[in-house]
């Protein structure tokens, strides 16, 4: 792990804050603190991503993986921190190269159908960065299109149809096609076999570990399915609260989770081979990210919760090679 | 109908009559529910559990009809009883829940006086009858802290939160059926574990059927006691979980159980199933599923009827574990 991480992010934050009422607009006019109550989505987070690596960001609905997926593929700031694209900051950069290094990272974003414009053909759709940004020419942008859809699976019929003339499975392809045509190195997937049922999550899945082959991409990807991270990720990070609370290699994250919360997590997932399953239940529901506990964000659903929990934050350390965990008790 | 049985469904079709042609969303569908029995009905999308459902309770808008079959309660035929009779029955003895708490949900009434209209809706209650009871299901379905629900207004709740107060609201009346669409679909798996894990204890405990429509195979293994496997509006297979999951007899489920994530090796291809582009009026004579079958035979065009062996119904004639 010597090698620079191709993207990476340190130390990032991100909040949300509400829009400034007319009274606190004054008040800070007047040089008063600021004192509006934000959602802090994002938490100092610092994670690291391989070339041809795929990370998976699991979480429960609401813990911040989607924000930090935009942020690590730039296309939201944080409020503070750095993302470094192979080891450079954006102000390392001049202007050209910051723009080539904003179409090495691609997002496919989490619903289909708001993210496709229902009225531009697939063709348009698909052709308008890279004619925009000058990687193809006029001249070879069809066969380029058509190049494109076939690498997604999907006849080049398709390119003169409309978004909601195609099934959820056809719209994710032209999602994937889309990110694919500016010739990223990375792509940063948002729930993106969410929506899908089994059938066509099997094929959405399979298209991205045979891409992953043909141009060697790297990928973050976000789920809360734990099942489908485990089948396509190398490393996995669990989210909770806008905190990574642990990171490891797949198997062993699964095998060993260290986080009380990692370990409550893989008690719920359903699995074909349990029958009449007795589930384990998480007692509580995840608190508001407008008021995060304080200490460990985990401590009021913790079996294992001390005193020192409540007041104290862990932080994220290596406990074996290549694993790291934030809990307490790892200090015993 | 055998006495054992609280629901039967029978030769059930609902179709659609649209200007392109007709769309059969739900094609002779029959099974049948014991009192207590959790039934999972799983299929891929657009192949009829949410019209299945909605046709039980009456609930099909033009321009779909039920154009043949019967849906027994009881014992009674509910197909074409007038809508005041069949209204007196839905919600009191069969309730549904869907994928949006928001379909069952008044936003703008507080809990409590949606939970006293609900009751009200079939019997005369005093209010404070109307509110142990409120309180009483609001505990059964796992919310802490019920008296202080009870004051709020849906947007105040969580989305899991929310779908529970819809359960809740669903098992006032102490229905007989409870048809679950999606119920926990758009929900984390932590609230999903925590609702499917009060269901059951509601079956349990109350005697209450539950029809659990979902596409998530895995749900359906840890929840129901039978499974109906539906593609193409038509129920291709069915049967006790541990038959139709271990021993699949249709190609279809086999298909769908083989691209599950946790049945493949790590990180390697999934199985999956042939894909097609579908138009929903052209289906294939004979078994719908036959241009996307591995194991197709000549026969395959013909129709096929329902098999059975030891209670285990499907409609393959070369099922992937031959028939003895
Ligand atoms: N543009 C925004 N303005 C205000 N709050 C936001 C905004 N985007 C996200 N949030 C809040 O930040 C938190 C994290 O949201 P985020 O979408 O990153 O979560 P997520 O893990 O992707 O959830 P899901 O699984 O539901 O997609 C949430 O509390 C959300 O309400
Ligand atoms: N109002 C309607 N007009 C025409 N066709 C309809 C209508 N409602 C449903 N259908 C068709 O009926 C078929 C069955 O739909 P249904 O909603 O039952 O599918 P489903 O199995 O519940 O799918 P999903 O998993 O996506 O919810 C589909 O082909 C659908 O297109
Ligand atoms: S730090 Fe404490 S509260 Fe947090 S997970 Fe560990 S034991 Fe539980
Ligand atoms: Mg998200
Ligand atoms: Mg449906």
């Amino acid at each position: 792990m010597t090698e620079t991480p191709i993207l990476e992010g340190r130390n990032l934050s991100k909040a949300f804050l509400p829009p400034r009422s007319l009274a606190q607009t004054i008040a800070r006019m007047l040089g008063a603190s600021e004192g509006r109550r934000g959602v802090h989505a994002v938490s100092d987070v610092s994670l690291a991503v391989q070339k041809g690596e795929v990370l998976g960001l699991v979480g429960e609905s609401g813990c911040g993986k989607s924000t930090l997926g935009r942020i690590l593929s730039g296309v939201l700031s944080p409020s503070s921190g750095q993302v470094r694209y192979r080891g450079q900051t954006t102000q390392d950069m001049n202007a050209a190269e910051r723009k080539a290094a904003a179409l090495k990272i691609q997002m496919i974003f989490q619903n289909p159908y708001a993210s496709l414009n229902p009225r531009i053909r697939v063709g348009n759709l698909i052709g308008e960065a890279p004619t925009v940004h000058g990687l193809i020419d006029r001249s070879e942008r069809d066969d380029f299109l058509s190049e494109i859809l076939q690498r997604v699976g999907l006849d080049p019929s398709y390119l003169d149809r409309f978004p909601h003339q195609l099934s959820g499975g056809q719209r994710q392809r032209i999602g994937i096609a889309r990110a694919l045509a500016v010739d990223p190195e990375v792509l940063v997937c948002d729930e993106s076999v969410a929506a899908l049922d089994v059938s066509s999550q099997a094929q959405i899945l399979n298209l991205f570990m045979r891409l992953r082959e043909e141009l060697q991409l790297t990928y973050v990807f976000i789920s809360h399915d734990l099942g489908v991270v485990y089948h396509v990720s190398d490393r996995v990070a669990i989210v909770y609260l806008g905190r990574v609370v642990e990171i490891a290699p797949t198997v062993e994250l699964y095998g060993e989770p260290n986080h009380p919360y990692t370990r409550a997590l893989l008690g719920q997932v359903t699995r074909l081979h349990d029958r009449r399953q007795k589930y384990t239940v998480i007692k509580g529901e995840m608190p508001s990210p407008l008021s995060p506990p304080t200490g460990c964000h985990f401590h009021p659903r913790c079996p294992m919760a001390m005193p020192r929990c409540k007041t104290e934050t862990p932080v994220l350390r290596e406990i074996g090679p290549g694993h790291l965990s934030s809990c307490h008790l790892n200090d015993q | 109908m055998r006495a054992e049985n609280i629901l039967e469904v029978d030769g059930l079709q609902t179709w659609f009559h649209t200007r392109k042609g007709v769309i059969k969303a739900v094609d002779s569908v029959s099974f049948s529910l014991r009192p207590g029995e959790i039934l999972g009905l799983v299929g891929e999308s657009g192949s009829g559990k949410s019209i299945t459902g909605l046709s039980i309770l009456g609930l099909i808008d033009p321009p779909g009809r039920i154009v043949s079959g019967e849906v027994r309660y009881k014992g009674r035929n509910l197909v074409g009883l007038p809508e005041p009779e069949i209204r007196a029955i839905r919600g009191r003895n069969i309730a549904m829940i869907f994928q949006d708490p928001m379909m069952t949900l008044n936003p703008v009434l507080r809990i409590d006086t949606q939970m006293r209209w609900a009751l009200a809706a079939h019997e005369q209650v005093d209010k404070n009858a109307a509110r142990a009871r409120s309180l009483e299901v609001l505990r059964l379905v796992g919310i802490a802290a019920p008296e202080e629900r009870l004051g709020s207004y849906p947007h105040e709740l969580s989305g899991g939160m929310r779908q529970r107060i819809a359960i809740a609201i669903a098992m006032l009346n102490k229905p007989d059926i409870l048809i679950a669409d999606e119920a926990t679909t758009a929900l984390d798996v932590t609230i999903q574990a925590q609702i499917l894990s009060e269901m059951q204890n509601l079956c349990a405990a109350t005697g209450t059927a539950l029809i659990w429509i979902t596409h998530d195979l895995s749900v359906v293994a840890g929840l129901a006691d039978r499974v109906c496997v539906m593609y193409a509006g038509r129920i291709v297979e069915q049967g006790l979980v541990d038959d139709v999951l271990d021993r699949p007899m249709h190609h279809y489920t086999e298909g769908l159980i083989g691209s599950v994530p946790s049945m493949n090796a790590r990180g390697k291809p999934l199985k999956q199933i042939a894909e097609i582009t579908r138009s929903l009026f052209d289906l294939p004579s004979g078994c719908a599923f036959r241009n996307r079958c591995p194991k197709v035979i000549a026969g395959c065009s013909e129709p096929i009827p329902v098999l059975e062996r030891n209670g285990h119904q499907f409609r393959c004639i070369n099922p992937p574990v031959p028939a003895p």
